[in-house]
């Protein structure tokens, strides 16, 4: 077997249960808490919605599209960006390894602060989430309340998993991630995944129906 | 566990026998729920289809495949994340010209809903790694799923 083609071979301990290391088991069963808590969320929107249509816009009327379009673009590319991270662990690629959170750091950070962006144009435009700020032409206090509610929710995930970040960051600089102890790495990803996946859900709910 | 076959993990307490009941008895919940409210329908509409892909699950979780079972992973399988993520992007765009169509209301956010959940989908199965872990842990990951449909479907099929 040629250099190129050696692999790395390394124990796989017995795993009963789900069959899953407990770290990784652990970090499943907090996101399906984190399901449930969007699922309460993003079904009272849609009940909402269903039940006052007209407090609702068309989409493209109020929030900048074109905008959130790019910044979800942001989002996955961190999610790639993360997903190399780990690909480059397993490799044994230390130097990969940093690279590529640093750029999901630098990514998350990026994402926020257009989200910050949004925010303060929409709140010029007297679309704030108070009740006071509440326009009738913005919707009304039922559309803000819920926007708001959403993506802030989601913009705080985003914040924790910045932070997490750059916690497995400096950890990683190091050098506290090799190709057998790379758990951190792997439900960092987890996590930073599942943020990406409601922000997909959110998009598509919020934005664009 | 030195080896995952069907009669060891009917001795084991599984996890997939715990969250299958769970699931059967969160969709049976929310048809009493929706019977004393009144609301037949809606709650039983979504208890049937909670109940439907917790039984799909419970099937799919105890068939074993070769990796849950093997001592040592000789190479990690991965999808080529690249293509994953051009396939997000390009239907990021899809999902903002569909949008902006001249079609009917009902057409367009059922291509957008298809679409959303297609990329989710992508997400959980390639950058989540679920496509190659052990089946009972698609089952664990699963299991929200009907309770979610059921919350959400109970509430919204009622009346008052």
């Amino acid at each position: 077997m040629s250099q190129q083609e050696a692999v790395v071979v390394y124990p796989r301990h017995p795993m009963p249960g789900l069959g899953v290391y407990n770290l990784k088991a652990g970090m499943w069963i907090f996101l399906l808490s984190e399901v449930m808590f969007f699922t309460g969320l993003i079904g009272a929107y849609i009940i909402l919605r269903f039940a006052q249509p007209d407090a609702f816009p068309e989409p493209g009327v109020l929030l900048n599209v074109q905008l959130t379009a790019f910044n979800t673009f942001v989002l996955i590319c961190s999610s790639v960006t993360m997903v190399k991270a780990f690909a480059a662990v397993q490799n044994g690629d230390q130097r990969g390894l940093r690279l590529w959170l640093l750029a999901t750091v630098f990514l998350g950070t990026f994402f926020l602060s257009i989200q910050a962006i949004e925010y303060y144009l929409l709140g010029s435009h007297g679309f704030l989430p108070t009740i006071a700020g509440y326009a009738a032409e913005a919707g009304g206090p039922l559309y803000g309340m819920t926007f708001y509610t959403l993506t802030g929710f989601h913009g705080a995930h985003v914040s924790i998993g910045v932070l997490a970040l750059i916690f497995t960051s400096v950890k990683a600089f190091r050098g506290g991630y090799t190709p057998e102890q790379l758990g951190g790495v792997e439900i960092m990803g987890l996590y930073w995944h599942f943020v990406d996946l409601v922000w997909i859900i959110l998009f598509t709910i919020v934005y664009l129906i | 566990m030195a080896a995952v076959t069907k009669e060891g993990l009917m001795k084991e307490p599984g996890m997939g026998m715990t969250i299958g009941g769970f699931m059967i008895g969160g969709a049976f919940f929310g048809a009493v729920d929706g019977y004393l409210l009144g609301e037949v329908v809606g709650a039983l509409a979504g208890a049937m289809v909670g109940a439907l892909i917790g039984a799909g699950l419970v099937v799919l979780a105890f068939k074993p495949r070769p990796q849950d079972t093997a001592t040592e992973i000789a190479h990690v399988p991965h999808a080529n994340y690249m293509l994953i993520w051009a396939a997000l992007f390009v239907m990021t765009i899809l999902e903002v010209g569909v949008a902006f169509l001249a079609l009917s209301k009902i057409a367009i956010i059922l291509a957008l809903l298809l679409l959303a959940a297609w990329k989710a989908l992508l997400v959980a199965l390639y950058y989540m790694h679920l496509r190659y872990e052990p089946r009972r842990l698609w089952l664990l990951a699963a299991s929200p799923l009907p309770l979610a449909i059921i919350l959400v479907s109970t509430v919204l099929f009622e009346r008052w």
